[in-house]
């Protein structure tokens, strides 16, 4: 038993590594192959990265949203700012600045330039005003968190900054579904490109089967190398791929990183991880099992058996 | 019929009829027996049915009518996923050789007992054996391409031969090759039977196989219309 299943590993190594070694043989047909499924894995995939760095600039380009709170006029510069400490842990959301009603009125006579006529309002029309700004939070969140602010005894209006954010979000979540719609297409395309290179194969390697059948060679043995081709090119086509997407990093890092960093200084495009590149491989060999599966079903169940 | 009236001869064809059209029947009613060790030749005209007897040996084809019994199988009833292990059993030894022409000798001689997973020393041993059987170890590194019509025809043999089977069954394998190398290969095939391996090999050479003192099979028009020299 022992012997039979070291040897049933042999097998299977043995085919995988000539798999390979065939594709080596005829490396000029199998790099134009490589070069289309390394394509067909790369779009999406760069897509996506490309997509992760504009939401990274999010932050970067100033886009936090505001909340504005005016309290009722009631209110002191003392609770004013025991409200922004209090909303801030229960809402989690940052205090950017705390106006009492006094320098509320001063900073208004300021940026207003009307300060004769501010006089006749009396001592302190205007209101206390809570500035928050919340970080990382979708429009629906930000949406909630201002009805809840609405509804503080303390409050008298909540205003909003966030249309915009619910624009960038909605081209994001475009974006995104768009970049899945492509991610099936082109995992489509990979499974056909190769299930047809695998059917060429088969075709070309008729003689081959039909000695094999001859001497004994059940299904499984046949079908093996052709699997293992497949997913040899999943493998290499996603290895390309990754290579691919570096070298497209490596072309616009630059202009992405000046751009960013008219924003944030600090700012450095992230560049396809490894984890990326272990992702396409996977996938890629995944594919190409899928594709050589169904060339193998069609091509050895069509052909008459001998 | 049970399996163990099967079994008393090596290889049984019994009242075997095999068509391939309704207009073209090319065996006929065909019984005879086949004892183990023995070696056979199967001549007749071309069209008398020599190829098809071998095909049906081969479980290539199942037989029209009547049962063919092969170490106690009954061959034309074995289920399609069972045929492989029936024919690992048999060494097949063809015309056109059916080498693998982007393989080595070694690699091409290899290939049944890659098929049955024997472990990797002992393909290499019983790979050498094999050509050295036939004599051609010196080239067990070289492309079947470079080979001529005689040594690819023994490296044929020695693929044949290479996993021990019980049975060798040959269709025409002196057809293209010069008399003198036809003589060589049968010598090759006597040593195997000598060695204990059952040999059937259809064959149109007439003058060649009457000098090596065999069993005949005679067919004509897919009926047995000779069998002589039958062994003891």
């Amino acid at each position: 038993m022992k012997a039979r299943l070291k040897s049933a590993l042999v097998h299977h190594a043995r085919a995988f590594i000539s798999s390979l070694g065939l594709l080596w043989r005829r490396r000029l047909a199998a790099v134009a192959t490589l070069t289309v499924i390394a394509i067909a894995l790369e779009l999406p995939a760069g897509l996506e990265a490309i997509g992760h760095n504009v939401a990274r600039l999010e932050g970067p380009l100033g886009l936090t949203p505001h909340l504005t709170v005016f309290l009722k006029p009631a209110e002191s510069g003392r609770e004013a700012r025991r409200l922004a400490s209090q909303w801030s842990r229960l809402y989690s959301i940052h205090t950017r600045r705390v106006l009492g009603r006094r320098s509320a009125l001063a900073e208004f006579r300021q940026w207003s330039g009307i300060k004769g006529s501010l006089s006749f309002l009396g001592r302190r029309p205007l209101p206390a005003i809570l500035v928050f700004s919340a970080v990382n939070q979708g429009p629906q969140n930000l949406h909630q968190l201002s009805q809840a602010l609405s509804r503080q005894p303390e409050v008298s209006a909540v205003r909003t900054d966030f249309s915009w954010l619910e624009r960038l979000h909605g081209i994001l979540q475009f974006l995104g579904r768009l970049d899945h719609v492509l991610y099936v297409l082109f995992a489509l395309t990979t499974v056909l490109i190769i299930g047809n290179t695998i059917r060429l194969d088969i075709g070309n390697a008729q003689d081959e089967i039909e000695t094999l059948k001859l001497l004994g060679a059940p299904r499984s043995f046949i079908r093996r190398p052709f699997l293992y081709r497949g997913v040899w090119y999943g493998l290499l086509g996603g290895l390309y791929a990754y290579f691919i997407l570096l070298a497209e990093f490596a072309v616009i890092a630059g202009p992405l990183a000046r751009l960013g960093r008219y924003y944030n200084r600090s700012f450095s495009p992230e560049w396809p991880s490894i984890h990326l590149g272990l992702t396409l491989l996977s996938a890629g060999a995944v594919l190409g099992w899928i594709g050589a599966i169904l060339a193998v079903q069609l091509e050895l169940t069509k052909r008459p058996s001998t | 019929m049970s399996e163990e009236d099967g079994a008393v001869s090596s290889i049984q064809f019994k009242r075997v009829t095999m068509r391939y059209r309704p207009d073209l029947e090319a065996l006929s009613d065909l019984s005879l027996e086949i004892r183990e060790r023995e070696m056979v030749f199967v001549t007749g005209p071309s069209g008398a049915g020599k190829s098809t007897l071998l095909r049906l040996l081969a479980a290539l084809e199942r037989p029209t009518r009547g049962q063919l019994w092969v170490w106690g199988r009954n061959v034309g009833m074995l289920a399609p996923r069972r045929i492989p292990a029936y024919r690992r059993g048999i060494g097949l030894v063809f015309q056109d050789h059916r080498l693998l022409l982007d393989r080595t000798v070694f690699d091409n001689v290899a290939l049944p007992l890659i098929i049955a997973g024997a472990p990797r020393h002992e393909v290499t041993q019983r790979v050498r054996a094999a050509l050295q059987t036939v004599g051609l170890l010196s080239r067990e590194q070289e492309r079947p391409v470079v080979l001529s019509g005689g040594e690819q025809q023994r490296i044929g043999i020695a693929r044949a031969i290479v996993a021990r089977p019980p049975l060798l069954i040959a269709d025409e394998p002196t057809g293209n090759l010069d008399p003198l190398l036809a003589i060589e290969i049968m010598r090759l095939f006597q040593r195997l039977n000598e060695m204990g391996t059952t040999v059937i090999i259809a064959s149109h050479a007439m003058g060649l196989i009457q000098k090596m003192d065999h069993r005949i099979l005679t067919l004509h028009q897919g009926t047995l219309a000779g069998d002589t020299g039958a062994s003891p």
